[in-house]
């Protein structure tokens, strides 16, 4: 299972109500990808404008990218688009799924919380400001919106530049009722670039007990440094004796909103040459042992928004060494 | 060459068409009805073969089935654990099984006739809710049929099934599994009963069941076609189509073999192309036609099943307060697709079966009638099931359709007035009194293969309004026998644009006609569904059924 795990391929689901932006966002991500090689699930070929450009080879429900990335589209049904990506993992760094607008993204992200060839790396779930409060009036559709809302990981509010201050605040209230726990970002002027977002952060470099920059190589994905850096922070934390894991349970659940994602190798004081993995995506978090690592040291890596409290905050660093 | 002409003689023939309700005699020539009548009055079309191996049936327009999938002709290789008796296509006789432990007895049976260890057993139909005590099937009582063995047991819903414990443990499943679908004990183990597409993908996957789908095949239309003989269908929908060119061939194949015995009309299914390209793709797919195949329809789907939870209720919803239910895809798409199939001159059967999703379809083609006046639409609102007064009014204005579900009141009607829509609503489900009534042209159907395809059973259902327990659901909605026979021809065909070729036994149409053993309005109304069916002719071809050879 744990080597399975070091191998799983990570799993995002991509939700938000139609006209939310989905299509919009992953456009950006698969033009501005370079390394990372992500298989999208895609809901409707004929919504899907793929730059010509990107476009290597287009061979009946999948289109092929320069880039190493490929689209995938649903019309034959989920499984069956979804069996056709796996069949071909390895040539992939991420699977995305784009849920369609009413769906429940958290009985999609269910497949890679069973499947060991996944791993759940967050339900990403946008939210359009200009559409968000008539849509909890309509009695067709608020259920499936605030089920989406309530079942994200990360919360991203779109078309922000097109409301009013005041109904920006009503909505960020709203989704905070909601869903408190999860990481609200608001994609607007500058508009998110979406590697981070959607980004898992490596084993291997984990392992190889390096420094951010490695992390920033492969794992946040590619991306204009300067311009990332004003929006998203991240760190590295680290601690030489093996953490009480009860300490270690209580940091990782009371981690603010604000660290969107976490992953990493620790040792437990109940087993301390055993190592386990961590990962949290948003609410999500998830602790599994790990056959293939061992010691009595631990590190973790943090990606946060700029809101991030920084390292020397007792909330970050926790049981790890203070910076 | 001169064409010859054969006449057929029967007991008795209703046709169906008001000029001459019943006659003796019926004329056939190059497939098609000269006329019905007397022998004297048939003589005028010249020579003739008298043929008289129906002389003591009668004969009835082929049934035409506007809502049936032909799918599934592949359901038999497996085990039937259902609760109802169901004929497989072969004509031989399952009786259902009204125990848990009669179940686990058909499976050990089964089991023992399986040499390969690594063979998966399936089982479908499986049905607890109609077991008197509530009980539901654990690995415990699937380990009394191996502990080794990868079993799975499909529920007749389609939405669960319950997997052995070998599946569990090759899919993962235990008890700090915590991911919606996989039921758990009171102790928090899991029964390996599974719901969800996430739960039953696993199970699929470990038994080697994930399989891409690969459309209908001439085989699948073939067994489909066996199984409408059987009962008389002589034109069937394959509801909810794939139109990929290796489907469409699938189609022509069969349907060009002049021993084929069923006129097809594939709908083709609207959600599986875009909005943009469907319309036109559809348009472009009638250059396939001929007498036996009628592609050119489409299906929208909207919400789910009212038994599951996921139809779209109106206020006041489930009477068990569970949460409204789903849409395949949001409401405003939908609506667009209704416009842009409409614009495009083509005709829908839309999938509704809440009064939720019954009213935005009737929203939706309102407004597309604004913008895109039409006359003669036909659009057609199938299962709609819960459609209230109001909406049947407007739909009889709008010149909107209705399919009913009529075999839903026998199967599911004691959980309809218990658990979904109260005694009150219960009984305006499938309302065909209330069709009839203000005007709204209707058909009733099986959605074979969730039930089971017998246009004579659905009438039985439609004029009986009986539930499994025996409850007469709604009187009020009852329709006269008569009615029914309406339904299951005419009535269907109108619905498919096709009342001038099928649905009557009239001058020019096709020769298509169910071959009974009895007058359906001849014996007493609770009988309608006991009815032998020797079989059809189509074409002016007999058909004798399977059954013929047991």
């Amino acid at each position: 299972m744990n080597e399975i795990q070091t191998s799983a391929l990570p799993f995002t689901v991509l939700g938000g109500f139609l006209g939310s932006g989905k299509t919009t966002l992953l456009n950006r991500l698969l033009n501005l990808t370079k390394e990372t090689r992500y298989a999208v699930l895609v809901n409707d070929f004929g919504e899907l404008n793929i730059d010509e450009r990107l476009i290597e080879a287009h061979d009946g429900e999948t289109i092929a990218l320069a880039n190493g990335c490929m689209c995938c589209s649903m019309a034959d049904g989920f499984v069956s688009a979804l069996t056709a990506v796996m069949e071909r993992a390895d040539q992939f760094d991420q699977m995305i799924v784009e849920a369609s607008g009413v769906s429940n993204p958290g009985r999609i992200m269910d497949i890679a919380k069973l499947d060991p060839g996944l791993s759940p790396n967050g339900a990403i779930v946008l939210v359009d400001a200009t559409q968000f409060l008539n849509q909890l009036n309509d009695s067709l559709i608020k259920d499936a919106v605030l089920t989406q809302v309530k079942e994200a990981d990360i919360l991203l509010i779109n078309k922000a530049h097109l409301t009013d201050q005041s109904t920006l605040e009503t909505i960020k209230e709203t989704l905070d009722t909601q869903n408190s726990d999860c990481t609200t970002l608001i994609n607007d002027r500058p508009v998110v670039d979406p590697g981070p977002l959607f980004g898992s952060i490596d084993t291997a470099i984990l392992k190889r007990r390096e420094t951010l920059a490695l992390v920033d190589k492969k794992g946040t994905a590619e991306h204009d440094h300067d311009h990332t850096h004003d929006q998203f922070h991240s760190c590295v934390l680290r601690q030489i004796k093996p953490i009480d894991r009860s300490t270690f349970e209580s940091w990782a659940t009371t981690l603010p909103p604000s660290v969107i994602r976490g992953k990493g190798l620790i040792s437990f004081t109940e087993s301390p040459h055993q190592q386990w993995i961590w990962q949290k995506v948003g609410r999500t978090y998830d602790l599994e042992s790990s056959s293939g690592a061992s010691g009595q040291s631990s590190m973790v890596v943090l990606i946060g928004t700029k809101e991030m409290p920084v390292e020397s905050d007792p909330v970050i660093y926790g049981p790890f060494l203070k910076q | 060459m001169t064409s010859s002409t054969t006449i057929f003689a029967a007991k008795t023939i209703l046709t169906m068409n008001s000029y001459q309700p019943v006659a003796t005699h019926v004329a056939v020539r190059d497939g098609r009805i000269l006329g019905a009548g007397s022998l004297d009055e048939l003589a005028h079309w010249g020579d003739y073969t008298l043929n008289e191996i129906f002389a003591d049936k009668v004969l009835v327009p082929g049934f035409v089935e506007a809502h049936c999938h032909a799918m599934n002709g592949s359901a038999w290789d497996n085990t039937y654990v259902g609760f109802f008796d169901r004929t497989d296509p072969d004509g031989r006789l399952w009786p259902g099984i009204k125990t848990l432990d009669g179940v686990i007895e058909r499976l050990i049976e089964i089991e023992r006739t399986l040499d390969d260890p690594n063979q998966t057993l399936v089982a479908w139909g499986f049905d607890p809710i109609y077991f008197d005590d509530g009980v539901r099937m654990t690995l415990e009582h699937l380990d009394q049929v191996s502990r080794e063995r990868r079993i799975m047991v499909q529920h007749s819903n389609g939405h669960l099934l319950n997997a052995s414990r070998k599946v569990i443990e090759l899919a993962g499943i235990t008890s700090s599994t915590d991911v919606e679908g996989v039921m758990k004990d009171d102790s928090g183990q899991p029964t390996g009963e599974l719901g969800e597409m996430a739960a039953q993908f696993m199970a699929y996957k470990v038994t080697d069941d994930v399989r891409r789908f690969d459309g209908i095949n001439t085989n699948d239309l073939w067994t489909f076609a066996k199984t409408a003989t059987n009962v008389g269908v002589t034109t069937a929908t394959d509801l909810h189509a794939r139109v990929e060119d290796q489907n469409i061939q699938a189609y022509v194949e069969a349907t060009t073999s002049a021993d084929y015995p069923l006129r097809l009309v594939p709908a083709a299914g609207a959600l599986t192309m875009s909005i943009q390209d469907g319309p036109s793709h559809v348009a472009q797919l009638k250059q396939h036609n001929n007498d036996k195949l009628y592609l050119g329809l489409c299906k929208i789907m909207t919400d789910g099943s009212i038994q599951g939870f996921t139809g779209r209720l109106k206020w006041p919803g489930y009477i068990n307060g569970k949460p409204n239910g789903i849409w395949n895809l949001p409401p405003q798409t939908l609506t667009e697709m209704v416009e842009a199939y409409h614009a495009a001159g083509l005709q829908m059967h839309m999938h509704t079966n809440g009064d939720e999703a019954s009213e935005l379809m009737i929203n939706a083609i309102e407004a597309a009638l604004h913008k895109y006046p039409r006359p003669d639409h036909r659009h057609t609102l199938t299962h709609c099931q819960m459609a209230d007064e109001a909406q049947f009014r407007r739909m009889a204005q709008l010149g909107i359709c209705s399919n009913l579900f009529a075999n839903h009141i026998y199967y599911w009607g004691d959980q309809h007035y218990s658990l979904t829509m109260g005694p009150d609503r219960a009984t305006r489900m499938d309302a065909c009194g209330t069709a009839k009534r203000l005007g709204v042209p209707y058909t009733i159907h099986s959605d074979a293969p969730v039930t089971p395809l017998d246009p004579l059973f659905t009438a039985w259902c439609a004029v009986n309004r009986q539930t499994a327990s025996g409850r007469v659901l709604g009187s009020n909605e009852c329709i006269e026998v008569q009615d029914a026979l309406h339904a299951i021809t005419l009535g269907a065909a109108f619905t498919l644009h096709l009342d001038h070729l099928v649905g009557s036994i009239e001058s020019g149409k096709f020769a298509d006609f169910a071959v009974l053993e009895d007058d359906p309005t001849g014996v007493p109304a609770e009988a309608l569904k006991d009815i032998p069916v020797w079989g059809t002719v189509v074409g002016g071809i007999p058909r004798p059924a399977s059954q013929q050879n047991h």
